[in-house]
């Protein structure tokens, strides 16, 4: 309706105009699409003049022109621009044709070079700017999820300044018996605008999460993120791409307006935890329904219905109370943590001259995080240039400066998190929170803590005050990362151009650690004080230098592309830490009031080197065939004794079968390609070395002795190589609203190196050699969907898809005599390396035993001492728990355009996979969840009840068995209480003495079937005892959809932004992880257990639960 | 101008190219710290090396109780399997121990070589012996000249021959023995734990050790004789001044403190499961030998056949000052537990007891307990427990021992009864009691009254001088456990192996090879089997030595 009313007011303007003009012929026609709908609302202006006209709802337009030869210029937003001169004409139709129909589209490939979309021979995925910052994420690489094919991404959590672990293709890397976790070997190159900085890693201290470098990274300056997925794309950048190469490439001033533009853009977002793991709140603290126990953690206990009256610390009064036992009634996740906030500005300059531009952008971000007393600042600002010297030699520089502050950040992982002690250690019938937040005794503030529960003695805490953990644990974090480039361009004749260029990235990180007293028992600080103050500095430098010439031709329907230069790479990083493991005096922090005795530092550097040479010649004939061949070479190592060189090869071809056959009309290109590269993956010469430490304690006082360790280099070791091949099509159909790529991958690792166990004889416990070959396979496609485009309505949508495995091919026979290996996991989970094993498969350590014949296979076994599930020591009787890794991962994303208002929506399915969740082994060993108030559908693995209403048993009457194991087992029960609970499965008759193994049916009695012959328990042991010891019984299905972004649009019209003299303001809503779907049910995120940070892969424990970010933004330019 | 500029900007990278390469990537340091790690000082291997191996012998000795329970020193009231010689059936990785030390025995040497430190390399080679001989004496074949050799490419290494390993043992001792003597690199005496600095005790530790070995393999060598005697003819540990090739304890902290301390058997459990060996303790008491009082602790409850005697308390200070009251229990066989027990009471009026011989791990049956519940898991008030002496951390007659001189004087008698050596077999053995006295700190007043017992003389007959040197080696061994069987099985004396309940046990004579050798080595291991009779890997196999 507004847009109607301007566009009459439009037409009223220019109708005024036309009327006062002396010399006037009329000029008419017909605006279309090119899809033949006529397109009301195109501008018809007369070029050099300010008149015009507006098409009415059928597409015609009437318009007075000065001459003939006038030329008129057709304009409809999101089509291209049509100039028609009249050349004497009075009747001009036009065809508007839609300006995303673009077959010259290039990308930026390895080492900067621009490629033509259509001539690439592999798949890769590039994500531009405004699909990166339409969701307003904080973070680059959380805002590339579901947006790309063939990796995959996962967050330590749906905080907004988490990690994120980035795997393209899936990683190859062997499990090993020291290190099962292969998550972490896997990660990908990252290059912004044409300088390697490094795979990215996690900074983590003490549990706490400080995100990647990278996700420092402006979402607003970035112009494009390219990830080159396979060997072929990535083979140039030799063994460091082994793994994918994510390329970044800034924004510069280059492009836009002549003189001098700004931007604005600010989002606001409310981050709000949702997903709370549901809990009992009707038991209390102890082991048995009729017996309290104040000073334990679990809550096997009395129902908190008030009938009980018992001692507790009363955390308000700060002393030993005695009361009604009563349900706090209290979400101890939702009552801790709080709604954070995110805000994010950026401000940019550009100018755009004739010779040269540049762009000046600086950012803020403020987040406060969802848990209380966190918060994080960052700040950016770079400075992206170019000059031209002359028409042949352009200079441009790239600098950027980024600050990461926290003066807080807590703990989300691992066994000392206050999540953790929420989830797990807090009883439903403790006082709510808020009643704890005088976490200090009072009158000893800063030296006595008024636990959560206390000490007998109401002095030593028992289990800690959440809100002093909060307050009084203190990490301290702040991050300077510069990084910048300087490029010379020089174009040295028609074919020949040349370029040098060196960048650079330093990253110094500084984190603190403060603890305050109160953890330790008073009578303790004596012997070994108490708090905490530990601080580290990381200090990384790398430096890339590169010079190319490059060579361009074209010869008849050759066109010649050639490419080569050398490569000076080198890094130098140090790294300290002073710990303080105890302090003397409370409230200090400095190294000088260190506890005597704790004070310990460390200190260490590295430093490298390396060279390289490359090439890369690119041939196409006649637009059809296209061949691409590169080579690498490196030599690396430092010390002449490590020094070792390797030579990269690759070769891909592509054919434009739509170029070289006359195909049907809709048509736009049909593209078959294939790709191979064989990276090296690295390895400088290892010299094996004798190390020796000092024994501790000395011998004496005045002698000292030593130990020595020595390492094991196999001789003939290979370096180990990263085969990758790939295949795929690209089908473009109906002027691009249909496109689709498909790629098979395989990608081999072979002669990987990993340490072996050898024989004792030879002196060496292992021995580091090439352990095996894996190999992943997989395919990703991309299918983009743009059903309906009309004046009004656009519709786009888009979907990637990722599947991969990833199997062991070859082991070493030197590593794996038996054939198989175990390597310990997490917990009581292994992992298996054996031929033909799935890389991802978990395995339970020692599952229940069970039957093996007669009427009772399968059943379960239990001693014959107190009738607990037995558990198998054998190897050969694990079973595996289930593959972590999904099947598939499908990303979707789709944008609906009405007029001036956009919507956008992405999300993504990551389908199959298993996680454990150690989450729900501790709460149900702790009693906390529902599912331990009596056996049921979701616990099979027991009988009974805490109390006789939720099926509770009684208790046999004394010698009521004639075995007296089973007897002394009933004992400290209460006649009149029933809770008698049994496992479920068969023992062995207790008279029985032959071989357990050649037991007969007759020999075995079944648990439960003669109530005076079973193995009566308390359901604190009965089925604690289950899901303690057995993995499966918490191991879920992983499968789960995220609505990651979400974002509403509205893009004020140009005629109200000319007023206010602003170009592209747009305003809209925005959401993240709005909603979530898991199979399983259960409500804790899924994808928390595969971020890598903290803990292994598939196994989730006490992770922030889900966040949800709404929020606004505003952006625009003047 | 234009191109001028280029070429400044060109410089300027190149600079920045050429700024950042040699001295920062600091090969000097790198290259240093490698080497350094690769370098220890001669004091600092030669004081490891001597903690390690003594310990790791005195383990064997004292610390683990399958062999003081193999030659009946000692018998365990609690899981007591080594009383009847169950750890045996087992596979035992002590070798592994032995290599793990053996390593760094390798690398000093190789450290040591080039440095010239001719006297180090003399001493580690000495020990290189010593822990080789271990592993051959106990297993049978096993890695010797490919042993260690991983960085040249033997992942595999295959047995030799006992005999060869003998053969080149002796050989090396040779060697040893001359480096030692040839060396002028000083030996640091506050480093050189056991001989304080001097040379000459190294080299008599070393032609001691091949005295040792020569006596081992003395029914295997057909030039035995010839060896022993050119042996003997040399330097030995035989003299009053010498040292025992052992070290003493500091005590402060676990790791330098004797195994039976509170700093190790805190809470002093396992210190009470062990007492000694009946057949022990009664040859002790029958020869009035005073090694017992140092040794044992009277009895807390003594039975007594006296029903005067009933309740009645007297107490006992040892040698060493410590003390300790007994209160006298009458034989009542009125009370119907005592009646129950009176089967096991073995002995009466007694103040030093021991359990019987190959008790199976149950304390009641030891030796007349009956009081189970003040007994509890450790208690048996009617065995002695071990002297307090043997509770502390460090004591003055507290050593970690490989040999003593004592030692070395017995196989100087024996070889002297079996003529190999023309001495007299009387002195040595005399010699050997003497030594033996004197370490454990009995007076010089009461070895006079000792050996002029006649139960101490030695008899006209081989045999029987034999037998008598073997029964005071026995004694004088105490404590060294890992000599005492092998020359139990090597002598069959004294003939111990019937006692108590061991009459239908085996006397096993080997260790069973680690578990892992079967795994990882298997080719090599079955070689080692090959050349056992019968050609089985247990316990009772007999190797070259015993062939």
């Amino acid at each position: 309706m507004k847009r109607k009313f301007l566009q009459l007011l439009l037409l009223g303007m220019f109708a005024f105009m036309t009327s006062t003009a002396f010399a006037q012929i009329k000029v008419s026609g017909v605006v279309k699409s090119s899809e033949g709908d006529f397109l009301p609302g195109a501008t018809v202006v007369v070029k050099g003049t300010t008149k015009g006209a507006i098409t009415d709802s059928d597409g015609k337009y009437n318009i007075s022109v000065p001459n003939l030869q006038s030329t008129l210029v057709f304009t409809f937003i999101g089509m291209t621009t049509q100039e028609i001169p009249l050349n004497g004409k009075t009747v001009v139709d036009a065809t508007l044709t839609s300006v995303t129909v673009s077959f010259d589209e290039v990308v930026v490939t390895a080492m900067g070079i621009s490629k033509a979309k259509k001539s690439l021979a592999y798949s890769v995925s590039d994500v531009k700017s405004e699909d990166l910052v339409r969701g307003g994420a904080t973070n680059v690489m959380k805002s590339l999820d579901g947006k790309v094919s063939g990796v995959n991404l996962t967050s330590l959590s749906s905080d907004p300044t988490s990690s994120v672990l980035v795997n393209i293709r899936g990683t190859t890397a062997m499990p090993s018996l020291g290190d099962a976790n292969v998550s972490l070997k896997g990660q990908p190159l990252y290059v912004i605008d044409g300088i390697p900085v490094g795979s990215q890693t996690f900074t983590s201290k003490n549990g706490v999460d400080f995100g990647n470098i990278l996700s420092q990274l402006n979402p607003e300056d970035v112009e494009s993120i390219t990830i080159l997925k396979g060997g072929s794309a990535g083979a140039l950048y030799g063994s460091e791409g082994g793994n994918g190469v994510v390329m970044i490439t800034t924004k510069s001033g280059k492009g836009g307006k002549k003189g001098i533009g700004v931007s604005f853009s600010s989002a606001a977002t409310m981050d709000s935890p949702y997903q709370f793991i549901e809990q009992q709140m009707e038991f209390g603290q102890g082991e048995r329904a009729y017996e309290w126990q104040y000073d334990n953690t679990d809550t096997w206990g009395p129902k908190l219905d008030g009938s009980y009256t018992g001692d507790f610390w009363n955390t308000k009064t700060q002393k030993w109370d005695n009361g009604p036992m009563v349900s706090s009634n209290e979400n101890r996740m939702k009552a801790y943590l709080r709604t954070g906030s995110t805000v994010t500005t950026n401000v940019n300059v550009s100018g755009n001259y004739d010779k040269g531009s540049f762009r000046l952008s600086l950012s803020n971000m403020g987040n406060e995080g969802v848990m209380p007393n966190t918060q994080t600042n960052q700040k950016s600002i770079t400075l992206n240039s170019d000059y031209k010297l002359t028409d042949k030699i352009k200079i441009s520089t790239n600098a950027s400066y980024i600050r990461t502050y926290s003066p807080n950040k807590a703990n989300v992982a691992g066994s000392n998190s206050t999540i953790n002690r929420l989830l797990f250690n807090f009883p439903a019938n403790l006082q709510p929170l808020a009643d704890m937040k005088n976490y200090w005794m009072t009158g000893f503030e800063g030296i006595l803590m008024n636990g959560a529960i206390m000490k007998d003695n109401g002095i030593d805490r028992s289990e800690e005050n959440p809100w002093w953990s909060t307050y009084e644990k203190i990490n301290r974090f702040t991050r300077d990362n510069f990084f910048g480039k300087l490029q010379l361009d020089w174009q040295l004749n028609k074919d020949f151009a040349f370029m040098l260029r060196t960048g650079m990235e330093n990253v110094r990180e500084n984190y603190e650690y403060r603890q305050s007293f109160g953890n330790q028992a008073l009578a303790n600080r004596v012997k070994s004080g108490d708090g905490m103050f530990q601080t580290s500095t990381n200090n990384d430098l790398s430096i890339n230098s590169d010079a190319i010439l490059s060579y361009a031709k074209s010869v008849g329907k050759f066109d010649i592309n050639a490419a080569g230069g050398v490569n000076y790479a080198y890094s130098n990083s140090n790294a300290y830490a002073i710990s303080a493991g105890a302090l003397s005096v409370p409230g200090l922090f400095t190294m000088a009031n260190a506890f005597p005795g704790t004070l310990t530092a460390n200190y260490g550097w590295g430093a490298g080197q390396s060279y390289s040479a490359y090439g890369t010649l690119d041939l196409a004939w006649d637009k059809q065939l296209f061949l691409g061949v590169t080579g690498r070479n490196d030599w690396k190592g430092n010390l002449n004794e490590e020094k070792i060189n390797y030579f990269y090869p690759s070769v891909s071809a592509a054919w434009v079968a739509s170029e070289t056959f006359k195909l049907p009309e809709m048509f736009d290109l049909l593209k078959l390609r294939a790709g191979l590269a064989n990276v090296g993956n690295g390895l400088t010469k290892l010299r094996p070395i004798d190390t020796y430490t000092f024994e501790s304690p000395d011998w004496s006082g005045t002698v000292k002795t030593a130990n020595i360790n020595a390492t094991l280099v196999d001789p003939n070791i290979k370096p180990m190589q990263s085969i990758t091949k790939e295949a795929g099509v690209d089908v473009w159909l109906l002027k691009k609203k249909v496109m689709f790529d498909f790629t098979y991958f395989v990608k081999d690792q072979n002669n990987q190196l990993g340490s072996i166990p050898v024989v004792q004889g030879t002196g060496f416990t292992g021995m580091t050699t090439n352990v095996g070959d894996v190999r992943n396979e997989g395919y990703e496609w991309g299918l983009t969907l743009n059903p309906v485009r009309t004046k009004d309505w656009n519709w786009d949508i888009s979907a990637s898809f990722t599947h991969y495995k990833a199997h062991i091919l070859t082991l070493s026979p030197q590593f794996a005599p038996n054939g198989y290996v175990f390597a310990s996991y997490d917990g009581k989970t292994k992992v298996k390396i054996a031929e033909g094993e799935e890389i991802g498969n978990i395995y339970e350590e020692n599952p229940i035993l069970r039957v093996q014949s007669g009427k009772y296979k399968g059943m379960a076994l239990l001693d014959g001492d107190g009738g607990e599930f037995q558990k198998s020591s054998k190897e050969t009787d694990r079973a595996q728990l289930g593959n972590y890794n999904p099947d598939y991962i499908l990303g979707l994303n789709t944008t609906l355009r009405y007029k001036n208002f956009t919507l956008n929506l992405v999300g993504s399915l990551r389908k199959g996979g298993k996680y454990i969740s150690v989450n729900q082994q501790y709460m149900e060993s702790n009693g906390r969840v529902a599912t331990t108030l009596s056996s049921g559908p979701n616990n099979p693995w027991w009988n009974g009840g805490r109390t006789p209403e939720l099926g509770g048993m009684a208790w046999p009457a004394e010698g009521s068995s004639i075995y007296e194991n089973i007897n002394t087992n009933n004992d400290g029960q209460r006649s009149d209480f029933h809770d008698a609970s049994y496992a479920k499965g068969v023992f062995l008759n207790p008279s029985y003495t032959g071989d357990p193994a050649n037991a007969t049916d007759a020999d075995y009695i079944v648990n439960g079937a003669d109530p005076n012959n079973t193995f009566y328990q308390f359901p604190y042991n009965s089925y604690g005892d289950v899901i303690w010891n057995f993995t499966s019984t918490r191991t879920y299905d992983a499968t789960n959809f995220k609505l990651r972004e979400v974002s509403l649009t509205y893009t004020l019209p140009k005629t109200v932004t000319n007023k206010l003299k602003l170009n592209n303001v747009n305003l809209s809503l925005i959401g993240r992880n709005v909603f979530q779907w898991n199979a399983s049910g259960r409500h804790e995120d899924p994808e928390s257990a595969f971020s890598g940070v903290g803990v292994n892969q598939g196994i989730l424990r006490a992770t922030l639960p889900s966040v949800r970010s709404m929020g606004f933004k505003l952006a625009f330019d003047f | 101008m234009k191109s001028y500029i280029t070429k400044i900007f060109a410089i300027v990278l190149l600079t920045g190219v050429v700024s950042c390469s040699k001295d920062d990537l600091r090969q000097y340091d790198l290259k240093q710290q490698k080497d350094a790690v690769e370098s220890l000082n001669d004091p600092y291997l030669l004081s490891s090396i001597i903690k390690k191996t003594s310990l790791f012998y005195q383990d064997m000795g004292w610390g683990a109780t399958k062999l003081p329970g193999a030659v009946q020193y000692t018998m365990r009231n609690y899981q007591g399997g080594d009383n009847y010689y169950s750890g045996f059936k087992g596979l035992p990785d002590d070798m592994y121990g032995a290599m793990n030390i053996l390593k760094l025995v390798d690398a000093s040497i190789k450290l040591a070589d080039a440095r010239g430190s001719k006297t180090h390399v003399g001493i580690f080679t000495t020990f290189r012996v010593l822990l080789f001989s271990f592993m051959t004496d106990f297993y049978g074949d096993v890695y010797y000249s490919e042993a260690l050799k991983g960085r040249e490419g033997i992942l595999y290494p295959v047995y030799d021959k006992q005999s060869d390993i003998y053969a080149g043992l002796l050989k090396e001792l040779d060697t040893a023995s001359a480096l030692i003597s040839s060396g002028t690199d000083v030996v640091s005496p506050t480093y050189d734990l056991m001989f304080g600095g001097d040379k000459v005790q190294w080299q008599k530790f070393c032609n001691s050790l091949k005295l040792r070995l020569l006596m081992h393999a003395s029914a295997k060598l057909s030039d035995a004789g010839a060896k022993i005697a050119a042996v003997a003819a040399s330097p030995l540990l035989s003299d009053a001044a010498d040292l025992n090739a052992s070290i003493a304890y500091v005590g402060t902290v676990a790791g330098n403190s004797w195994v039976g301390g509170a700093n190790n058997w805190g809470n002093g459990g396992e210190f009470e499961r062990r007492r000694p060996c009946k057949t022990f303790a009664d040859k002790l008491t029958a020869l009035n030998d005073p090694r017992e009082a140092v040794w044992f602790a009277p009895v807390e409850n003594p039975w007594t056949a006296d029903p005067a005697k009933d309740g009645v308390s007297f107490e006992t200070t040892d040698a060493n000052g410590f003390t300790y009251t007994s209160t006298w229990e009458y034989v009542d066989v009125t009370k119907p537990e005592i009646a129950a027990q009176v089967a096991n009471i073995l002995d009466k009026d007694k103040v030093y007891v021991g359990f019987i011989a190959g008790m199976n791990g149950d304390f009641k049956n030891g030796n007349g307990h009956y009081n189970t519940a003040d007994g509890g898991a450790y208690g048996n008030f009617k065995v002695s427990k071990y002297s307090q002496l043997f509770q502390q951390n460090a004591h003055a007659l507290l050593r970690a021992q490989i040999m003593n001189k004592d030692e070395v004087q017995f196989d100087l008698a024996e070889a002297a009864v079996k003529g190999y050596i023309t001495g007299n077999a009387d002195t040595y053995y005399r010699n050997g009691i003497k030594f033996s006295m004197q370490r454990w700190g009995v007076s010089d007043a009461d070895i006079s009254t000792y050996l002029a017992q006649a139960s101490i003389a030695l008899p006209s007959d081989n045999a029987g001088k034999l037998a008598k040197i073997a029964e005071q080696k026995w004694i004088a061994l105490f404590s060294v456990a890992s000599e005492a069987y092998l020359d139990l099985r090597r002598t069959k004396l004294p003939d111990i192996f019937k006692s108590g309940n061991l009459a239908t046990y085996t006397f096993p004579l080997r260790y069973r090879y680690p578990g892992n050798e079967l795994g990882q080595n298997k080719n090599a291991y079955d070689k080692g089997v090959a050349t056992l009779t019968p050609a089985v890997d247990d316990e009772f196999s007999k190797m070259w030595l015993l062939q």
